[in-house]
């Protein structure tokens, strides 16, 4: 039994609605799915991965055989053991990335499009200039002056999501800003804080949602580009960017080191992006 | 019996859906006769609107139709695809809901008029410009050739109304449906409408289904009626007769709920419908209003009665009628209200106030707009100030102003005779429990991602100091106030009725108390019998605390029905003031006058001849010199109104209007066509009309 208590309380529940209404979508099941395989990859590599992944253990540049099951590498190390563990890195960076741009992109956006006037300018103003930036070349100065880490990569693909997060929050918090319960909080004298993350925050959820997904199908291509440049995980450690590059001057050797990373990483963004689109249809109100 | 242009029998249509079958007609047998107007009358969700659909055959194809419609002998809902295309908009054409919607704003209109004549009789070129000027012409829209290279959204509400129906009426169809034209717009607006449906019906011989929830607008239009309830016609006869004498209990019912301009204040109290229209998803068991209805008897519980004739003229579906047709529809006596201005404290005084915008030009430069143009005016502790006017009289400027909401320009506002600052961040604490506001949307007036009790909990901690389980009891105890069981608050807003959304931001407003409420059209989105009940609840609160409410409205009947104090407002001026009685008895302002005679009463036998205003209001943004009335103004005396603003003179206790027109010169606005006046309640004693001249 529900009690008066309960009104003060949160807002109306979201998640539940929209993972039934994914639950009835093929596509978006299968993306599950496949995503699913990837997570558990991750988690169960140190005990299904045949070898160690830097370890030098046959001879380079083989072909799949009952030995090494996708081939072995330019140096000798077996290409599913470097695949499996590689998946570590991409499934933490991405997600730890575009989390931490939605939560400063939501931030600046619900301020912004609330208080509107001279504060809202100037924020927008920066926010254009940062998109004016083609998003490689953004990534390739952060990563350039603050150097090759994993952080910085977190760090460069949160940077270059933050404005355009900001700027669908901030649309939507303008059409909602002169609504009658807005007006209503302002008139009983509630907080700045208050009207952002009680009033308004909830009613940006839907967009925010499918915006996260989207972008972590983004920032998951991003994380291979920027291995592939060189700018992912250092060398020995496994990364599917990094792996893609090493196989590319062996492609007319064995098109197995090229083919497995480069196939791995497709299969994981149009499986988010699967998942995404489900999501999409399922938070319409 | 002239020849019937359509015929529908039995005509039910469900419509399947996700959450099963949703009965929208449940059997209805109507005949519409050559050249008359039909009124079609009744709350949202009964049925109206696909009446009017199943009259072009276009009811979607999750329909489920049984029975007969027939149209000149043929039937309707047999027809193939071609035959559907053909007679739709050559022999039955559709005016839908809000005009504004129905034409496409990215094409010019004369584009899109000619596009519907070329489809209609491969009319082209200058042949086809002739015809849609003369049409134009004949729904009065000024200047064709002008207009129809204008776009849509150039156009006012009256105008865009008045150009779907010449749109309508390209075909040259025998049967025009008119889907709520009237809703949204003033009242001068509205007047004009009808005014022009009646002339189409004289001047091109077309028959007019008119569906809509305005009683009024049927009263003056129609010459016969019909009643739904719930998928059903519950009442059917000539006018005169269903708003004289109805003899279906919710006619009556919904009767009673209409706020009227022509009864005293003492003489009326909004009288709501209790409970709701019952679920469309549900079979009916028993007659379809039993449960609401005042009458109801154990035998109603029955069946569904069958609407059978009482009169010639007459038809009910009731099993009581004849001991409704006992009472006559008489005005309730309310309670006597007090009204002594003289010696109360004064809660709210503003003087001189200014809004104005900077408006960038549509041809280059900008300009500066004045919403609110030097306006004072002050309210009493307890008193109910409503103010009225046509949209963008700036009405609602001034109580966004007064809230703080949009600070104001200059000018001075007092709260509880304390100065305050125009803008609501930078006023003191004590002044958000002193002033709360009702919000005109009810769609956005609760927070669509928040339990629907929420905002009147935070009201009840902030504004009431209540804490702990003292801010449940008080939330349940506004809840009450405003005729809601507790519960509500724990559902979506989206799951609550627009009626049931406003009592909550009512609830809200109420919670701490406030000695000044601002309610910005709080109801003109609702349907009579919802509003009544609204307004009902409010006055019962405001009453209770002794509140004063500033009460912004363009419905006149409302504003009979609560105001103490009435200000006239145009183009961001007050054109006349003054008690409710005294401007309701005249002398009225010229404006004041072309409002009160542009009100729609529901009785056919009141129907006032009105002047219709000339013109749209003219360009807010323009600069303006002497009278801000004189483009439209009926009674322009010359040219001292174009260069002289008018002096406000006095025409009585309180009583001030605005005009160069000397005050005995004045007309009193009511002056009821000659040979017309039929008393509609001879036996009760209650003379309507001695009622307001005696005032």
């Amino acid at each position: 039994m529900r009690t008066l208590q309960h009104f003060s309380g949160g807002a109306v529940p979201l998640l539940p609605a929209i993972l039934r209404r994914l639950g009835r979508s093929k596509a978006g099941l299968l993306g599950a799915a496949i995503v699913l395989f990837w997570v558990l990859a991750a988690l169960l590599a140190p005990w299904v991965a045949p070898y160690p992944p830097n370890n030098l253990v046959g001879p380079a540049t083989q072909g799949p055989s009952t030995l090494f099951w996708l081939g072995t590498d330019d140096l000798g190390r077996d290409v599913l053991s470097r695949l499996l563990w590689g998946t570590r890195s991409v499934l933490l960076l991405a997600p730890t990335a575009v989390l931490i741009a939605e939560i400063i992109g939501a931030a600046i956006g619900l301020a912004s499009g609330y208080l509107g006037g001279l504060f809202d300018q100037v924020i927008m103003r920066l926010n254009d200039a940062l998109i004016a930036f083609p998003t490689i070349l953004l990534y390739l100065l952060i990563i350039a002056a603050l150097g090759p880490s994993r952080v910085n990569v977190v760090l460069a693909i949160a940077t270059a999501s933050i404005p355009g997060i900001a700027r669908i929050v901030r649309g939507v918090v303008v059409s909602l800003r002169k609504r009658g319960f807005v007006l209503s909080a302002q008139m009983r004298g509630e907080s700045l804080w208050y009207i952002l993350a009680i009033e308004l925050l909830p009613n940006v959820r839907r967009p925010l949602l499918v915006d996260t997904l989207l972008r972590l199908g983004y920032a998951t291509f991003s994380i291979g580009t920027l291995g592939f440049l060189g700018l992912g995980a250092p060398p020995p450690d496994p990364d599917w960017g990094g792996m893609v590059n090493s196989g590319v001057r062996w492609l007319s050797v064995s098109a197995w080191m090229t083919a497995v990373p480069a196939i791995a990483l497709a299969s994981l963004v149009v499986a988010i992006n699967l998942i995404a689109d489900a999501f999409e249809e399922g938070a319409r109100p | 019996m002239t020849s019937a242009l359509v015929d529908i029998r039995a005509l039910s249509v469900d419509y399947a859906t996700h959450d099963g079958l949703l009965h929208a007609l449940r059997g209805v047998t109507l005949e519409i006769v050559t050249g008359e107007v039909l009124g079609i009358v009744g709350e949202s969700g009964c049925g109206k609107t696909t009446l009017g659909y199943a009259l072009l055959g276009d009811l979607g194809p999750n329909a489920r139709v049984k029975g007969v419609a027939r149209l000149n002998e043929r039937d309707i809902l047999a027809m193939t695809r071609a035959e559907l295309i053909a007679m739709r908009g050559r022999r039955v054409a559709m005016v839908p809901q809000s005009p504004g919607d129905a034409l496409n704003p990215a094409r010019k209109i004369g584009d899109q008029l000619r596009e519907v004549l070329f489809v209609h009789s491969r009319l082209k070129g200058a042949q086809a410009t002739a015809r849609i000027c003369s049409l134009l012409e004949k729904v009065h829209i000024p200047n064709p050739q002008a207009i129809m290279q204008r776009w849509p959204h150039e156009l006012s509400g009256g105008q865009q109304q008045r150009l779907v129906i010449a749109m309508a009426l390209l075909g040259e169809p025998e049967l025009l449906v008119l889907d709520e034209p009237t809703t949204g717009l003033d009242v001068t607006v509205e007047a004009a409408v009808l005014d022009l449906l009646a002339e189409l019906r004289r001047d091109l011989g077309v028959t007019i289904a008119l569906i809509s929830h305005n009683l009024g607008a049927i009263a003056r239009a129609c010459d016969r009626v019909i009643v739904m309830y719930a998928g059903l016609i519950v009442e059917a006869g000539t006018a005169a007769e269903i708003f004289a004498r109805p003899r279906h209990p919710y006619t009556k019912a919904l009767l009673e709920c209409v706020p009227r301009i022509d009864r005293a204040r003492s003489a009326q109290q909004p009288v709501p419908i209790p409970g709701n229209l019952p679920n469309p998803f549900a079979a009916l068991s028993g007659c379809s209003f039993a449960n609401r209805c005042a009458y109801a008897v154990f035998d109603c519980l029955a069946e569904q009665p069958a609407l059978l004739p009482i009169s010639e003229h007459h038809a009910a579906a009731c099993i009581r009628w004849a001991d409704i047709a006992a009472e006559p529809v008489a005005p309730k006596p309310g309670e006597a209200v007090q009204i002594s201005s003289t010696d109360r404290r004064e809660v709210m005084r503003i003087e001189e106030l200014d809004v104005t915008y900077h408006v960038r030009g549509t041809k280059g430069g900008g300009g500066i707009l004045k919403a609110i143009d030097a306006v004072s005016l002050d309210l009493a502790q307890g008193q109910v100030t409503a103010i009225v006017g046509e949209s963008g009289s700036g009405k609602s400027s001034l109580a966004s102003a007064i809230a703080g909401l949009r600070p104001a320009d200059a000018g001075a506002i007092y709260l509880d005779r304390k100065l305050v600052h125009w803008s609501l961040r930078r006023r003191a604490g004590w002044t958000r429990k002193f002033l709360q506001m009702v919000f005109q949307d009810h769609t956005s007036t609760l927070n669509p991602e928040l339990g629907a009790g929420r905002s009147i909990d935070r009201a009840v901690r902030l504004l009431g100091g209540a804490r702990g389980s003292a801010v449940r009891a008080r939330t349940a105890e506004l809840m009450q106030k405003v005729g809601l069981d507790p519960t509500t608050a724990f559902r979506k807003p989206s799951e609550l009725s627009g009626g049931q959304r406003q009592r909550i931001a009512i609830a809200r407003a109420f919670a701490g108390r406030p000695e000044l409420v601002i309610c910005d059209e709080i109801t003109s989105a609702l349907d009579v019998s919802i509003q009544a009940q609204v307004i009902a609840f409010l006055q019962s609160l405001q009453r209770a605390n002794g509140t004063s409410l500033l009460f912004i409205t363009h419905d006149l009947g409302v504003v009979r029905q609560i105001a103490d104090e009435i200000i006239v407002m145009y183009l961001g001026t007050v054109c006349e003031r003054g008690p409710a009685d005294a401007v309701f008895s005249g002398p009225n302002h010229p404006y004041t006058q072309a409002l009160l005679e542009s009100v729609a009463s529901p009785d056919p036998a009141l129907q006032r001849k009105h002047r219709p205003l000339a013109g749209p209001l003219p360009d807010p943004a323009e600069r303006r010199i002497g009278c801000p009335f004189k483009t439209r103004c009926p009674k322009r005396l010359g040219t001292v109104c174009d260069t002289t603003g008018p002096p406000l003179r006095s025409a009585g206790d309180r009583h001030a209007i605005r005009c160069h027109i000397p005050v005995e010169e004045l007309d009193r606005h009511w002056t009821p066509v000659a040979g017309t006046h039929i008393s509609a309640a001879p036996k009760n004693g209650v003379d309507n009309i001695s009622g307001v001249i005696g005032q």
